[in-house]
């Protein structure tokens, strides 16, 4: 047999039967079945039809290409931003609007004197922070995950984005009540926020981690729970709050560690594939 | 180009040239076209979706061994496509497909005399090629109408040597079958 489609001679035909080992009777009978098969003709595309067929496949490899390899740099980063701004309408309301509530509520609890303004700042920032960091991706936070998943861009750069965003409005919301409490109070700005940021920090990118490792419930509880027992200690005198050991005072290390979390986070998030309850159901069902 | 072995060029269009890809398709499309037309049973539209997706695979190999065969490597795209095809489509392709293929068989416009039975043959073919299991199928297209050989074939299908061998011989006889029933069908 040749190696291109031309029809075969019937010699060609019986050689080919007789190399699977068939008598000679069977290469007899079944050559005019083979030289038969050369009535089914197939379509042959023209010159201009696979003219068509390169240019459409040209139409979608460009549609695929990855975006470093068809964007120029302007232009990629053009996009990015364009992505990377319109996640934090992907984060849940609640989260926005409970860390806002939440934020207000610690800072009353300092300003109408009910606990110290360290303790206020100190305890419920991180807390508040780590709690939010949580619910900021995967999916049983995340209804349109399946798609995003499904989009050319990087699942590390959404997350990351959706991650800077959130922190940045805790820093800010976190600023602006220790410069309203540090005003009220005569006390200084820049001691408030080495109580809080730190841990913030460290608090938050483990959050991060233990939400994809875990799911967003069980890491917000553990972080919320762990800072909570860490931070308040029952003293001699009747449930007086104490401030953090001096080790979770805002330090290089803290950042360090926090930023070695986060990179362990983003590090396993596009393997990330934790099964979730209700796909475990649907699974089970099926089976 | 014109001079460069396919795998020469499948080299340089894992590289990105772009103009090695034309190339390979200048020389394949019709092949693919083809082998794909006669596997998923007469179906040009679908044969010709799954001949693009097969190149679209084929460019965005980053993994392809330039010593490994490209015609045989080339043939496994396809083949594993219309697998998917099948997979996906099985419930509906069975009766609809078969339905179908009926219909194309009755289909065939009269023409000339010559043309008149050379399109009867060719339906009888398609139809009792139509009827073989789909690895059965697939061999018996790659070997004599491509002209693959055993070898090749196994690459093709990811499949030991011998188990190529016992495809086609067990299919070219239950072709042989066929084609008898279809001829006394027709000719009762």
């Amino acid at each position: 047999m040749t190696p291109r489609d031309t029809h075969a001679t019937p010699e060609e035909v019986a050689a080919a039967l007789r190399e699977l080992d068939m008598s000679a009777d069977e290469v007899g009978a079944l050559t005019p079945v083979i030289e038969s098969l050369q009535a089914w003709q197939a379509p042959v595309p023209t010159v201009t039809e696979t003219r068509l067929f390169l240019a459409r496949l040209e139409d979608r490899l460009a549609e695929t290409a990855p975006l470093s390899a068809s964007l120029s740099w302007r232009r990629r980063i053009a996009l990015l931003w364009q992505i990377g701004r319109r996640q934090p309408r992907l984060i849940h309301r609640s989260v926005w609007a409970g860390s806002l509530v939440a934020m207000i509520c610690a800072m009353c609890l300092a300003w109408f004197e009910l606990t110290r303004q360290g303790v206020a700042l100190g305890l419920f920032v991180p807390a508040i922070a780590a709690t939010c960091v949580a619910f900021l991706y995967g999916p049983e936070v995340d209804p349109s995950l399946e798609c995003v998943k499904a989009t050319p861009v990087s699942l590390r750069f959404l997350a990351g984005s959706r991650l800077v965003t959130l922190l940045g409005y805790e820093v800010a919301l976190g600023l602006a009540a220790t410069a309203a409490l540090a005003f009220h109070g005569h006390e200084s700005f820049g001691g408030l926020v080495t109580l809080w940021l730190g841990p913030m920090a460290l608090l938050s990118s483990c959050s991060l981690l233990l939400s994809l490792l875990l799911g967003p419930a069980f890491a917000a509880g553990s972080m919320f729970a762990a800072w909570f027992i860490q931070f308040v200690q029952i003293d001699r005198g009747p449930g007086v709050l104490l401030l953090a050991g001096p080790q979770w005072q805002t330090s290089p290390l803290l950042f360090a560690g926090a930023l070695v979390i986060v990179l362990l986070g983003f590090w396993l998030l596009p393997a990330h594939t934790r099964p979730t309850l209700q796909s475990v159901i649907t699974s089970e069902n099926q089976l | 180009m014109a001079g460069e072995t396919d795998e020469q060029l499948m080299a340089r269009a894992m590289q990105g040239n772009r103009t090695a890809l034309a190339c390979l398709v200048e020389r394949y499309y019709a092949t693919v076209l083809g082998y794909l037309y006669r596997l998923v049973g007469h179906n040009r539209p679908l044969a010709e979706d799954l001949s693009q997706e097969a190149f679209l695979r084929l460019a965005q190999q980053d993994g392809y061994d330039s010593r490994r065969a490209f015609r045989p490597w080339l043939f496994a795209i396809a083949t594993n496509l219309a697998r998917d095809h099948f997979k996906a489509a099985a419930t509906r392709r069975t009766q609809a497909g078969l339905e179908r293929a009926a219909l194309a068989i009755a289909d065939v416009a009269p023409g000339p005399e010559e043309h008149a039975l050379a399109s009867e043959q060719g339906a009888a073919v398609a139809a009792a090629i139509g009827q073989l299991g789909e690895e059965y199928r697939a061999a018996i297209l790659l070997r004599f109408y491509h002209g693959l050989s055993i070898q090749e074939i196994a690459q093709a299908l990811d499949i030991p040597l011998g188990t190529a061998k016992s495809r086609l011989s067990v299919g070219t006889r239950r072709l042989r079958t066929l084609l008898v029933d279809t001829s006394q069908g027709a000719h009762p």
